[in-house]
């Protein structure tokens, strides 16, 4: 039992770092990622390879990690975020795509759909952390540094131009704010971090395959935001931890496997539909005035 | 499963997706849109909907693929050097059919007429008289019923599965951005080029690769001509 309250903290931490990373986008600039989940991967990926090929342990996975999710970011934000805020949400669906291929097809280096097992445990300072609670403090205080972050950069004049490009583009284009660098810088930043989970991840389970990463796993990651409240830094991460619950619970009930993971979709799904009608700002929300309509 | 004739499985298929496209709009949609919700509320209800409807298919269907038996029309013809099926000419010819009938709806009927009236202005439209909540309902219904007989193809040729959808909404909308928003026309070419180019691509490239391919033409694509072939100049205001 404490073991597999300690998967699930683990598990919480994770996604909590997903979700308040993706929140900087979605919450506070405005823009819509479906991307997330292929930044997730590439963190995994990166930072397993990293490991496995060159020999750079946890500590340098993490950061070739954050690097290269950084990149793949900036690949698919300068283009799109260039013209509309809705291309952009096409391409970062697309960067799932290529991603998801990459992983697949690419099989020197990824081994395809089987993936690749015997990625080491994190060491930290000669400590190698192999313990579930261990792991546990390892997410946890992975996931306050992420929220630090976020916390400090949404606090700084950075944070409040962007919230300014969230409420009126136009207007702070106006007031001289190089709105397109801004939204790019903000997009890397997103990804750095989300990328850092990825790590997380990899060396947590040590076996990564490309089903890890698909696109429920984006919707997954989204939903924890919207539900827990994007307008507030603390929602993403009452999301993580009332949405990850849910399939726990499944468990108790004997639903057969191939029900039950379509069945924790069906869930998701209809939460997203019941929470866009009756409360949109999510469960920690601050009630927004709904009065800036498209057109 | 039933084994009806398939004319009536069509005709079935094509009401099935008219009725969930109105009841969408009218349960989920206009509620949205009278509340004056954001375009990011109603698109996130369209993902909800999305995971919710496929992972509903798979638990009633089962995830396998299912294919339709096609008979006679697996064939092969031959027309000049290349060889293709009688499936691939009935797509050719469906799409065709479904291009010209959109066309002549929008130009011709009253309702077709409508539509354009309050795509280009709401307010305009609304003075004139034009009920917006139907030609809305009507707008759902008809775009989803269109949808149906590109979903009977694919069973047809290469087997439907609940998860599917998602690889050629992804498709669609870069086919719509790359013609131009708004154009229908711009719509069929865009479809037209991206499907020539995964097919070109395979022939010097691996198949697995399609997807990475369109994906690839349609970020420059966005950098080069961002309103797409035939659209207007968009402006981030609007978006």
């Amino acid at each position: 039992m404490t073991a597999y309250l300690a998967h699930y903290l683990v598990m919480v931490g994770i996604y909590a770092i997903l979700a308040v990373s993706l929140n900087l986008l979605i919450g506070y600039s405005g823009i819509f990622s479906l991307a997330h989940a292929a930044i997730y991967g590439i963190g995994a990926y990166a930072s397993a390879l990293a490991a496995l090929k060159l020999g750079l342990g946890f500590w340098g996975g993490l950061v070739v990690a954050a690097g290269v999710g950084a990149f793949a970011s900036a690949l698919v934000a300068i283009p799109s975020l260039r013209v509309a805020g809705d291309y952009y949400v096409v391409a970062s669906f697309g960067l799932r795509v290529v991603v998801l291929a990459v992983c697949m097809n690419w099989t020197d280096l990824t081994n395809g759909h089987a993936g690749r097992p015997g990625i080491p445990r994190p060491n930290v300072f000669g400590w190698v952390i192999d313990e579930p609670f261990e792991y546990v403090i390892l997410s946890v205080a992975f996931a306050a540094l992420t929220y630090a972050v976020c916390w400090r950069l949404t606090n700084s004049a950075f944070g409040r131009v962007l919230q300014a490009i969230r409420d009126d583009e136009i207007a702070a284009q106006a007031m001289g704010k190089n709105v397109m660098q801004v939204k790019i810088v903000v997009a890397c930043i997103s990804s750095a971090l989300g990328a850092m989970a990825g790590s997380l991840y990899a060396h947590y389970i040590t076996y990564i395959n490309p089903s890890s990463f698909a696109l429920h796993e984006s919707i997954f990651i989204a939903s924890l935001v919207i539900l827990g409240g994007s307008e507030r830094l603390a929602g993403p991460i009452v999301g993580a931890f009332v949405l990850l619950a849910i399939p726990e619970a499944l468990k108790f009930l004997a639903i057969p496997d191939t029900v039950a993971a379509p069945l924790r979709q069906v869930i998701y799904g209809a939460l997203l539909v019941a929470f866009m009608l009756l409360r949109p700002e999510g469960l920690l929300g601050r009630a927004r005035a709904q009065v800036r309509d498209g057109r | 499963m039933l084994g009806l004739p398939l004319a009536l499985a069509v005709a079935g298929a094509i009401v099935a997706a008219a009725g969930s496209g109105l009841l969408i709009d009218r349960f989920i949609y206009q509620p949205l849109e009278r509340r004056g919700a954001l375009r990011t509320t109603l698109f996130i209800a369209s993902l909800g909907l999305l995971i919710l409807i496929e992972n509903l298919l798979a638990i009633v269907f089962k995830p396998d693929p299912l294919r339709l038996e096609v008979g006679r029309l697996a064939d092969a013809v031959r027309i000049g050097p290349v060889y293709l099926t009688w499936l691939h000419l009935v797509s050719v010819a469906t799409a065709a059919f479904a291009y010209l009938g959109l066309m002549a709806f929008l130009k011709y009927s009253r309702w077709g007429q409508a539509m354009r009236a309050v795509s280009s202005s709401p307010e305009m439209a609304r003075t004139v008289g034009i009920d917006l909540r139907r030609v809305h309902l009507l707008t759902y219904a008809v775009g989803s019923a269109i949808s149906a007989p590109a979903g009977i193809l694919l069973a047809m040729d290469v087997g439907a599965d609940p998860y599917r959808g998602t690889t050629y909404v992804l498709l669609a909308s870069v086919a719509v951005i790359m013609g131009g928003i708004g154009s229908i026309p711009g719509a069929l070419l865009g479809a037209l080029f991206l499907a020539l180019l995964e097919n070109l691509g395979v022939w010097k490239i691996a198949s697995e690769w399609q997807s990475t391919i369109s994906f690839g033409a349609f970020l420059i694509f966005i950098v080069l001509r961002p309103r797409g072939i035939f659209g207007r100049k968009i402006q981030s205001a609007e978006i």
